[in-house]
């Protein structure tokens, strides 16, 4: 009786049809110019004002206004800059891979939401933001990163999902 | 969390814990938005559910991101500037908030990840 068990030489081969990687994969798509200076503006929003929060936290910065610099400001400043970073690295690696791209960018458009009217509500009747600039360019630049954030997930190509 | 926003809202004065009436504003405030999207959430999903599915796929993830991340502010973020009170019912739905949270995440994955019935 005829052995139909595979042997390794038929795994193997099996396995080396299959064998390009998802990386791989997702270099042959070429992303948009729109997409890459997007990701790159974004990427550059983020590590911006994460620089200027820990130059802030660590007294490297002039803060204009010592009440900014107050424990339960900061508590939440440290809060939102975790998270914005883990977010965003997570975007980058799903851009990467190729892999759940627009469900990263979905989360961390919520988010932003969620923190957007969260701190319009919790901050509005305790600051001004006209003595604050690095707070104010913060606040008013915010929607900008809205929509640039919007844009990028739009703008993906990823045929591999066909999401 | 239905429940939790009617216990936060319906309290009476005096059963806060307080000593800074400034963070039970703040978590009054905060509730009385989230119980907002919470309403309009619940009306709209069955719509989007019945109508169409992939629709319904991102608008769950898109609920889940918003219940995690009001979970996270509440625990991480905010813990220093807003104040719940300590009643028996808002403790009890604190607690199972990780439940309710787990629920969504296995919702959505089950609509990312479970291929169509018949497809």
């Amino acid at each position: 009786m005829a052995d139909k068990k595979i042997n390794t030489t038929e795994i193997n081969a099996i396995l080396e049809a299959f064998a390009e990687s998802r990386e791989v994969k997702a270099n042959i798509i070429k992303q948009s110019k729109t997409f890459k200076t997007l990701l790159l503006l974004c990427n550059a929003y983020v590590v911006v004002f994460l620089v200027i929060y820990y130059f802030l936290n660590s007294n490297l910065l002039n803060a204009i206004d010592a009440d900014l610099i107050s424990e339960d400001f900061l508590t939440v400043f440290n809060g939102r800059a975790n998270v914005m970073f883990w977010l965003f690295l997570g975007i980058n690696m799903a851009a990467y891979f190729n892999l759940g791209f627009k469900v990263m960018c979905l989360i961390a458009l919520v988010f932003l939401l969620n923190t957007t009217v969260d701190n319009f509500i919790i901050f509005s009747g305790l600051i001004s933001l006209n003595d604050r600039p690095y707070l104010t360019t913060f606040v008013v630049s915010r929607p900008l990163f809205v929509v640039g954030l919007t844009w990028l997930a739009l703008s993906f190509k990823d045929t591999l999902d066909g999401n | 969390m239905l429940l939790a926003m009617f216990a936060i809202a319906t309290l009476p004065d005096n059963v806060f814990d307080t000593w800074d009436e400034i963070h039970v504003k703040t978590a009054m405030k905060l509730t009385y938005l989230r119980f907002s999207i919470v309403i309009f959430a619940l009306l709209g999903y069955p719509i989007i559910l019945f109508t169409s599915v992939r629709n319904a796929k991102f608008v769950t993830i898109a609920l889940t991101a918003w219940a995690i991340a009001i979970y996270i502010d509440d625990h991480l973020v905010l813990y220093r500037i807003i104040e719940y009170p300590q009643r028996g019912l808002v403790n009890f739905i604190q607690a199972i908030r990780p439940l309710f949270l787990a629920c969504l995440i296995w919702m959505s994955f089950e609509l990312t990840f479970r291929p169509p019935e018949g497809g």
